[in-house]
């Protein structure tokens, strides 16, 4: 007989799930997490860039389980179309440990200024911005829990937008650098602007059961076989198991989360893998399906005193999604303008660049008047996947170019410059063009409504990345980089999901409390990005672990001691 | 095509690409292999491709990324049937998470292809000379099934060009070795995905 009570059910498994399942079980209490994705372990992995960027092997079907997206048309009308064939999907790694498998692990912490937005800035026109009910200092010891738990590596520098830190260095020193690093360190130099160190949630070095980083060149978008990355998988739930208080069930979609009378959640029901149905009983149930599906299993799991959707009273879930702003800039530094000892170094593929810039977090420039939130930019290797990088040498004005013209091409491309590329995050301006709803047509294999994602933007993410972007392309200038480009974008970058169930004071423009336990239903929490209400201008993944460390606490105080 | 071809041309083919194999086999597991190819090459056409249009395809891959040997002053430089396109395409078209809809646009575009072939210059894609050939495949670009379809052979090539070995294309890491990649690590073993081929 399959276990079916527990003290906590935790719903996804990635990087908003495994602190939770993991400080739990760590604490003692019985845990339970429902994954609807595959258990893979480190040697599971292997670089096959058609596995994991061609045939998208590790997110679900999209004939089965399709996601809608709405996009204006010409005459600015909201049209609907299936992810399927909308050249966009929001699934981005479903098996044990989620995404955190396959992200990069640029880290970066918010600062203090992100938690206060509105009061710092102000209200832009046509959107939600709104302050966080907590502070800096409530996240910090948790951004540092982070640093020792998953594994983050780095070198503390001084800078004059550095956030504030309760120690004084990484647990881990930094990963190896190549060394773009210094050529980018020397052009900052002379601009007199400050590179970073960028941390990274890669061990550097072996550590307990983790393997160091290899160098195998191909990080982001394929699975780590050393055990190096901070996934969620290879850091936290591995331990979580050991304590013998946790069990991971893979292969268990859940379908519904059923609510009594007083609005309490009293089961998770799921399908395994056979398609049966499964119901699991918890005291504490902590949902972390990623900001998009998050929302879609609220909305779906009506209840008595939930008419809406579990915690919808005041209809907030779904509304105010976020991703990340922002634009891009990249260049390339031809081997043939370099000495003999030099080229062979640029042509590595393992070391990092590891680069960041936060001289326009905040941007004071005339251009905009008054001081404006800005963002990061973050100096990065163009992907090495060489499929991605010959099917754009297909693409001409022209029409496509085949033959030995392509070939001629190909090698070119390949072998006579390096590249760098330049992302600029900035904030995701919350607005109600952005928000996630179920669809009234389409369903998935099992019968229950697929998610409907409108992701509009707001002009000034458009501004602000073009801003960036530009700033980026300055630097590679400088850095005597050829071929400059840069630009930005209003399209949602899918990896980068949060938003959609914000916390607050208030139960009316809010799903969640302070704590992240529902206004409307005590016993459930979201621990996954979904809670914050504006992104600030980086990348999430460090700070949805860190707060998904300080939900488990607040979990924890709820539960009350342990009961033999 | 002429129907009344089709019956003759398939035996011709499966027969020839037998021999091919069963000639070069020295082991249990290669007559294994031969066996198994013929099964695929079944099932191919039970998705619609004749082995006429296997042909056409065939040529076409030839035409896109052309074979070039070495010669005294230039390295091999990999073509489409160097890097074994064509066994790979089999392979993709049984893959199951293939979309159907991948499948219905190459049969669709190599049926469209040899229609206007013969229409145009009353010979097969393969009869013709390699200038025949880009002046049709130019114009086939300019339709918009065309344009589509080209761009779906282009993608599948470049995959068998320069994908992992184990996925039946790129044989010995042929194209990464051209181009200077440096393949990531650990790479799939050699028989990981024996039972789809
Ligand atoms: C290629 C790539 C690169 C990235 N690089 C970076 C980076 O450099 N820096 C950074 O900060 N972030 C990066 N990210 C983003 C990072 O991975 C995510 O922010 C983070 O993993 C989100 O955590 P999550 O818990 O919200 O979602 P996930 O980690 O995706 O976990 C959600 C889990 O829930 C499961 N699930 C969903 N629905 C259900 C259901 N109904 N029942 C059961 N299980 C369910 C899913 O299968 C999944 O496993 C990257 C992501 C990708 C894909
Ligand atoms: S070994 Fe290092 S480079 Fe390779 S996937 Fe793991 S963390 Fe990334």
């Amino acid at each position: 007989m399959l276990r079916d009570e527990f003290d906590v059910c935790v719903i996804g498994s990635g990087a908003g799930g495994g602190p939770v399942a993991f400080s739990l079980a760590q604490a003692g209490y019985s845990v339970v997490v429902l994954e609807k994705g595959p258990w893979f372990q480190d040697k599971d992995f292997f670089k096959d860039e058609i596995a994991c960027c061609r045939r998208s092997e590790y997110k679900p079907d999209l004939r089965e389980e399709p996601q809608m997206v709405e996009r204006q048309d010409v005459n600015d009308k909201w049209e609907a179309r299936s992810t399927r064939e909308a050249g966009i999907n929001f699934w981005n790694g479903n098996c044990v440990g989620g995404s955190s498998n396959f992200m990069s692990g640029y880290f970066h912490r918010l600062k203090p200024v992100d938690f206060r937005l509105k009061s710092s800035f102000g209200n832009l026109p046509g959107a939600n911005i709104v302050d966080w009910p907590i502070s800096y200092e409530d996240l910090e010891p948790y951004y540092t829990k982070v640093e020792q738990e998953v594994g983050v590596s780095g070198r503390v520098v001084s800078h004059p937008g550095a956030e504030p830190r309760s120690t004084a260095a990484f647990p881990f020193p930094p990963t190896n650098e190549h060394p773009i690093a210094k050529r980018i360190d020397v052009a900052c130099e002379k601009m007199g602007v400050h590179s970073i160190p960028t941390p990274r949630a890669i061990l550097s070095q072996p550590h307990a059961e983790r393997g160091g980083c290899s160098y195998s060149g191909y990080c982001g978008s394929y699975g780590c076989a050393t055990g190096a990355k901070g996934s969620s998988r290879a850091a936290l739930l591995g331990r979580a198991v050991a304590t013998g208080n946790c069990v991971i069930r893979p292969h268990a979609m859940v379908s519904h989360l059923t609510s009594d009378a007083k609005g309490r959640v009293t089961q998770a029901t799921y399908f395994d893998q056979t398609g049966k149905e499964v119901h699991v009983r918890a005291r504490v149930f902590a949902v972390a399906c990623q900001a998009i599906e998050s929302a879609r299993l609220l909305l779906r799991s009506t209840g008595p005193r939930h008419r809406q959707g579990l915690a919808n009273g005041s209809g907030q879930v779904g509304r105010n999604l976020l991703f990340s702003g922002g634009g891009a800039a990249s260049g390339s530094l031809p081997y043939a303008e370099m000495d003999a000892e030099q080229a062979p170094s640029y042509r590595q593929i393992g070391p990092f660049i590891n680069r960041s810039l936060q001289s326009w977090y905040v941007i004071d420039d005339p251009v905009f008047g008054e001081p404006v939130k800005g963002g990061t930019l973050d100096f990065i290797h163009r992907s090495p996947a060489p499929i991605a990088r010959a099917t754009r040498q297909v693409e001409s004005r022209q029409g496509f170019v085949w033959g030995k013209p392509l070939k001629r091409q190909l090698e070119t491309h390949f072998s006579e410059s390096a590249y760098v590329k330049v992302e600029a995050f900035c904030d995701w301006v919350p607005h109600d063009n952005s928000f996630v709803g179920l669809d009234p047509v389409v369903k998935d294999k099992w019968g229950s409504p697929v998610a409907r994602v409108r992701a509009g933007f707001h002009m000034h993410n458009l501004q602000i990345g073009w801003y960036l972007a530009a700033k980026g392309a300055e630097v590679l200038e400088k850095m005597g980089a050829r071929e400059v480009l840069s630009f930005a974008s209003g399209s949602p970058p899918a990896n980068l999901q949060a938003g959609g169930c914000r916390f607050g004071n208030d139960p009316a423009h809010s799903v969640l409390d302070p704590d992240c336990r529902a206004h409307e239903a005590e016993n459930l929490f979201v621990s996954d990005g979904s809670f914050m209400p504006t992104g600030g201008s980086v990348p999430y993944t460090w700070t949805i672990y860190a707060n998904a460390f300080r939900v488990a606490d607040k979990i924890k105080s709820q539960l009350g001691p342990i009961l033999a | 095509m002429n129907n009344l071809d089709k019956p003759m041309k398939r035996r011709r083919f499966l027969a020839r690409s037998l021999q091919g194999l069963v000639l070069g086999a020295s082991s249990l597991s290669a007559l294994e292999a031969a066996a198994r190819d013929l099964q695929l090459q079944l099932a191919s056409e039970e998705m619609g491709i004749s082995a006429g249009q296997w042909e056409a395809l065939a040529a076409v891959l030839d035409h896109l990324l052309p074979s070039e040997p070495a010669t005294k002053d230039q390295p091999f430089r990999p073509g489409a049937r160097d890097v074994q396109a064509m066994g790979y395409l089999k392979l993709v078209l049984r893959d199951p998470k293939l979309d159907p809809e991948d499948t219905r646009l190459l049969q669709e575009g190599v049926t469209a292809l040899e229609e206007r072939c013969l229409k145009r210059f009353q010979r097969r894609f393969p009869d013709l000379s390699s200038s025949e050939q880009e002046t049709l495949l130019r114009d086939f670009e300019k339709t918009l099934l065309g344009e589509r379809w080209l761009g779906e052979m282009l993608d599948f090539l470049l995959e068998a060009l320069l994908g992992d070995p184990s996925r039946g294309g790129n044989p010995d890491g042929m194209g990464w070795k051209w181009l200077g990649i440096t393949p990531g690590f650990p790479l799939p073993p050699r028989n990981s995905r024996d039972s789809l081929k």
